[in-house]
């Protein structure tokens, strides 16, 4: 591996190790290419530390003049919209791939494009960052990120009257279409509500999302939020819907913790974390 | 559309929108103010609005309770 001339450091997460743990230079994920990855990964501790000395910053010397040489270089390409098989694309897939792989150990990912200048500003994040994200980390290890989505199905919505002949059957139809748009609309209240209640009940965290699933000629979509799952959680969750006949439960996933991982580092003016 | 086509669907798009907008976020002196990226940002965003696939944004329906709504502390 050539290791090109870096003045930086790109920061994937900060990751939870035991204590001791050598600053070594760490294996590459399997499905990601060397190529892509041109220098090495690593743990930067902070050298002087005596709160929480197993949180680590997981990183990559970089230079930020040629990673903004080369975003610049694709939006000149790209115009106004990216192709999915494009540089930034894969390098966010790339920062998927790493990050994931330290789900075992417990991480809490970094937005995509965050670079730090040198290693003193890594202890400063370090240090300004320890009892937030030791915090967070608590909660993260053994538990991974999923979309939960809830169906009506179709069938089990009441059914609109027989149309009726003549020109009354416009009528008929219109008032039977927003009937059904009335009703999926309380069954979905319902259905959400009834959510809401088992993910507290069962102790998960979750959060709304900003979409719901589409509704088409066999389901209605009725409810989509994000949980942060261990095992048992997981089939917790399909247990409880998998007898429902009345809906149909989606689970996408797994995903690193980046939604329970939205936490902002400030920077040193403001109030001590 | 079936629910189990639906899953195979969106993964780069769910991924992107992840990695893109959420996570820890590092402000202020200690970051390199990398030029352009927050372009990336912003021309990513298209690429996921843009999935054929993709439904249609709306507001949250589901509101988490306090006690259990994932907030930093």
């Amino acid at each position: 591996m050539t290791v090109p001339e870096t003045t930086g450091y790109y920061f994937y997460g900060f990751v939870h190790t035991p204590r001791g743990e050598p600053r070594d230079t760490l294996p590459l994920p399997n499905e990601v290419d060397a190529n892509d990855i041109s220098t090495p990964l690593q743990f930067i501790h902070h050298p002087a530390t005596t709160h929480h000395p197993d949180i680590v910053a997981l990183v990559r010397a970089i230079n930020p003049a040629d990673f903004a040489a080369t975003l610049r270089a694709e939006l000149a390409q790209s115009g106004q919209q990216l192709a999915a098989d494009s540089w930034v694309a894969r390098q966010a897939v790339l920062h998927d791939a790493i990050i994931s792989q330290y789900l075992p150990l417990g991480i809490c990912p970094a937005r995509f494009g965050t670079i730090l200048p040198d290693e003193q500003a890594l202890h400063t994040l370090l240090e300004r960052s320890y009892n937030k994200v030791y915090s967070q980390l608590k909660k993260l290890i053994g538990k991974q990120e999923w979309t939960l989505r809830l169906w009506l199905n179709k069938h089990t919505r009441q059914t609109s009257a027989d149309p009726v002949s003549g020109g009354r059957a416009y009528l008929q139809a219109r008032r039977d279409s927003l009937i059904t748009q009335s009703a999926d609309h309380a069954q979905a209240a319902e259905v959400r509500e009834q959510l809401e209640t088992f993910l507290s009940s069962e102790g998960i965290l979750y959060m709304s999302s900003e979409r719901v699933p589409p509704s088409d000629a066999e389901q209605t979509g009725a409810a989509e939020v994000i949980v942060l799952l261990d095992s048992q959680q997981n089939q917790n969750i399909r247990a409880h819907y998998t007898n429902d006949a009345r809906m149909t439960l989606e689970l996408r996933g797994p995903f690193a913790p980046y939604t329970f991982s939205a936490i902002d580092i400030d920077d040193g003016t403001g109030t001590p974390s | 559309m079936s629910a189990a086509k639906r899953t195979n669907d969106n993964n780069l798009v769910e991924l992107l929108d992840r990695v893109i907008d959420k996570g820890v976020v590092v402000a202020g002196d200690v970051r390199v103010s990398v030029a352009g990226v927050e372009l990336i940002y912003i021309n990513l965003r298209a690429l996921i609005a843009s999935s054929d696939s993709l439904e249609r944004p709306t507001p949250p329906l589901v509101r988490p309770a306090s006690t259990s709504s994932e907030q930093s502390d």
